[in-house]
């Protein structure tokens, strides 16, 4: 049993750390984000952002032609805050819905962003496989940098640092997004901007689209940003335990995805999506069974 | 050449099917549904590939719809026992059978797979082009024969079920046929954009027509013409890629049917506006006209004689709250829309009987409405002038009608001005 545990470690040593920091810190923070999202009814959002912050990546990829460029990131963020801006925008014209924005601005600028990838694809460095799942594997290896004796990867530096923004920004604002999410119209009577925050909100996802999206993929993403939260609303019923809940069940996700893909040596972003998901399903049958037996018991006592 | 047929063909049924299938989930608001349902059938297009030997299409086809099925029973049996909206619960759905699927294919690797995920035009051949045609075939078909249930059922659920016998037998259909169609356009466009093939054409035709029909064959239309054209133009120009370059003329078809559309579309709507704007302007002067003509009159108790000349100082005397260059701004618009005439003997102006009715017609209006205001609505004299002010534009000919006998033919308004009869 020990020797299950300890195996993956003696194998990879510290590559095999790595790896599982990286995923640890894309995690938590989409986890908060993401339970935002859920409780805003905007979970389809999170698929918007990730999915059109392609082109922007891509494009600023073409100029600079370096994949670790701050320029990247500040492509995505335009592409994916200027696709939301559109899509809402959009949704406010009678024919067209909600739904029916999101889709179609979802997929125009994705593909936009991959007609540009595949026009260029000889002389550049990004895989169009990239986007379905990541290459964790491979990314780990490259641009290790050394602090105080410890061997880390840069990006690793970067989802910390990132991680604790998002921290700041839940606890800064916590008040305002507590409101705002589940009585809008209250919160539009008294502070007068909202749109900052949720621009805000939705900033901090594309921030962590272009390293994420070289780790787990745009479509994998979606799973770390919703589902530990929506496996939270089946458990917790306030915000906090919301957030600490999706926190949580997202690290424990990605240390048994961890375990399993290294195991059957299946990719580990999708892995780790998949327990995550079987966690979900188990949740929601645990639910089901004990609700059923909690009715059947209080109609035998009403009986 | 005989690979270029193929092709063609294929991409010409796919639309087909595309469009018609299409128009349904984007009148029903379910195109994000489409999207979650062509992500979560990824597993089990991976086994069909891993299972059969040569691409075998019915077994591809056959997974994918158990994929597709218990996905869709998923959702429905998750919307009704826990607190989650469908919004979450697709994405939830997307991304865990989407997992798994790439679970799946980094165990088994199957050959071919990746045609499906990116789309990959070539790879289509005869075979997959009889299963295309006999899909296509089906969808019309079915769509024909089911037309009134489909119609109804994606406006009124409820009154169909109501007034069609298994009813429910139709929509499962349906999804059958929807979850299929999905399969095959992937192998065109790839997974994560054949929700758009399905949508995109048919929001565009939403957005020139107003009835189902005339959206699914507009939206045929659209996809037909962009779809080829994608295909033609990625054959002269090698690099490009035909799932996003279709999917890119699909967005710009529906910006420019956005902007164009005769009913709906955004320039028709900035001009209808600006034409607003100019009538209420040209209906203002000549109300402004009649009020200076009023206080000039020597009999105001008496109706005016509309049909005297006037000079432009002459008026401007009466209105001294508005400049000299303005006045003349307005008299020159009037003037150009035959509303004012220029006497060039006696150099002065006159109103066209054009204008006279108008002028009459909106003091009139303005009038009634406050008298209106002041008798039903108990509005204080002082407080009717603003809102008659915006009213009068939009009351027409019978609503004035109405008015004028609702409050019995008055002869004068709250003010002690003469209505004009």
């Amino acid at each position: 049993m020990v020797n299950f545990i300890i195996q993956p470690w003696q194998d990879m040593g510290a590559i095999g750390l790595l790896m599982l920091l990286m995923s640890l810190f894309i995690a938590l923070p989409a986890a908060l984000l993401g339970s935002f999202l859920v409780v805003r009814k905007m979970a389809m959002t999170s698929d918007l952002v990730t999915h059109s912050a392609i082109p922007g990546l891509v494009i600023a990829f073409l100029f600079v032609g370096n994949l670790s460029s701050v320029w990247l990131n500040l492509g995505a963020i335009i592409s994916s805050l200027l696709a939301v801006f559109i899509a809402q925008w959009l949704a406010t014209y009678r024919p067209i819905k909600s739904d029916t924005a999101i889709g179609t601005i979802l997929t125009s600028f994705f593909a936009l962003g991959i007609l540009i990838l595949s026009a260029k694809a000889s002389t550049v460095d990004l895989d169009p496989d990239c986007v379905l799942y990541g290459q964790l594997e491979q990314l780990v290896g490259a641009n290790l940098i050394e602090i105080g004796g410890l061997i880390v990867a840069r990006e690793l530096l970067y989802f910390i640092g990132l991680y604790i923004l998002v921290i700041l920004f839940v606890i800064t604002n916590y008040r305002t997004l507590l409101v705002s999410s589940f009585d809008a119209n209250f919160a539009k009577s008294i502070w007068k901007r909202l749109n900052l925050l949720h621009y805000g909100l939705l900033a901090m996802i594309a921030l962590m689209m272009v390293q994420a999206f070289q780790v787990v993929g745009a479509i994998l993403m979606v799973s770390f940003l919703i589902t530990p939260a929506a496996t939270a609303i089946l458990w917790c019923k306030r915000l906090p335990q919301i957030l600490i809940f999706a926190s949580l069940y997202s690290a424990l996700s990605c240390v048994i995805g961890f375990y399993f893909a290294y195991y059957i040596n299946a990719n580990t972003a999708s892995f780790i999506a998949v327990i995550s998901f079987v966690g979900f399903v188990l949740s929601w049958l645990i639910k089901l069974i004990t609700t059923k037996l909690f009715v059947s018991q209080s109609q035998l006592k009403a009986q | 050449m005989d690979y270029l047929i193929i092709i063609f063909s294929a991409v010409i049924l796919l639309s087909i099917s595309s469009a018609l299938l299409g128009s349904y989930l984007v009148v029903e608001e379910r195109a994000l549904l489409s999207d979650a349902l062509s992500h979560s059938i990824l597993p089990g297009v991976i086994l069909g590939f891993f299972l059969s030997e040569d691409k075998n299409p019915w077994l591809i086809c056959g997974l994918a719809l158990v994929a597709g099925m218990l996905g869709t029973i998923l959702i429905h049996y998750w919307k009704q026992h826990t607190k989650l909206k469908q919004d979450s619960l697709l994405a939830v759905l997307l991304a865990g059978f989407f997992a798994i699927g790439i679970v799946l294919e980094s165990i088994y690797n199957p050959v071919g797979v990746r045609y499906f995920l990116f789309g990959q035009l070539s790879s289509v051949n005869q075979q997959d082009l009889l299963f295309i045609a006999g899909h296509t075939l089906i969808t019309v078909i079915y769509i024909t024969v089911f037309w009134r249930q489909l119609h109804m059922q994606s406006f009124n659920p409820q009154v169909a079920n109501l007034y069609f016998n298994g009813q429910s037998i139709v929509k499962w259909g349906f999804e059958v046929l929807l979850i299929i169609g999905l399969v095959l356009a992937m192998q065109a466009v790839g997974m994560i954009l054949v929700a758009a093939w399905l949508i995109i054409p048919a929001l565009s035709a939403r957005f020139c027509v107003d009835r189902l029909i005339s959206m699914q064959l507009w939206s045929i239309i659209f996809s037909l013409v962009l779809s080829s054209l994608a295909v033609w133009l990625s054959w002269i120009y090698q690099g490009l890629a035909v799932g996003p370059l279709m999917i890119l003329l699909f967005a710009i078809g529906f910006v420019i049917a956005f902007l164009v559309s005769p009913k709906k579309g955004l320039i028709k709507g900035i001009y209808l506006n600006y034409l607003d704007k100019q009538q209420h302007y040209h209906e203002h002067n000549l109300k402004l006209i009649y009020k200076a003509l009023e206080k000039k009159s020597a009999t105001p108790h008496l109706n005016i004689d509309l049909n005297q000349t006037f000079s432009l100082l002459e008026i401007a005397h009466q209105l001294p709250m508005i400049s000299l260059s303005d006045l003349d701004k307005r008299f020159k618009s009037l003037f150009k829309s035959q509303e004012l005439l220029w006497l060039e003997e006696s150099k002065q102006w006159q109103l066209s009987q054009k204008g006279q009715q108008t002028a009459k017609n909106m003091v009139k209006k303005h009038r009634l409405w406050e008298l209106y205001l002041s008798q039903e609505a108990n509005y204080k004299a002082d407080h009717v002038h603003l809102p008659a002010d915006k009213v009068e534009h939009y009351l027409d000919d019978k609503a004035l009608e109405q008015l004028d006998k609702l409050l019995g033919y008055p002869k004068l308004d709250p003010h002690g001005k003469l209505i004009p009869r």
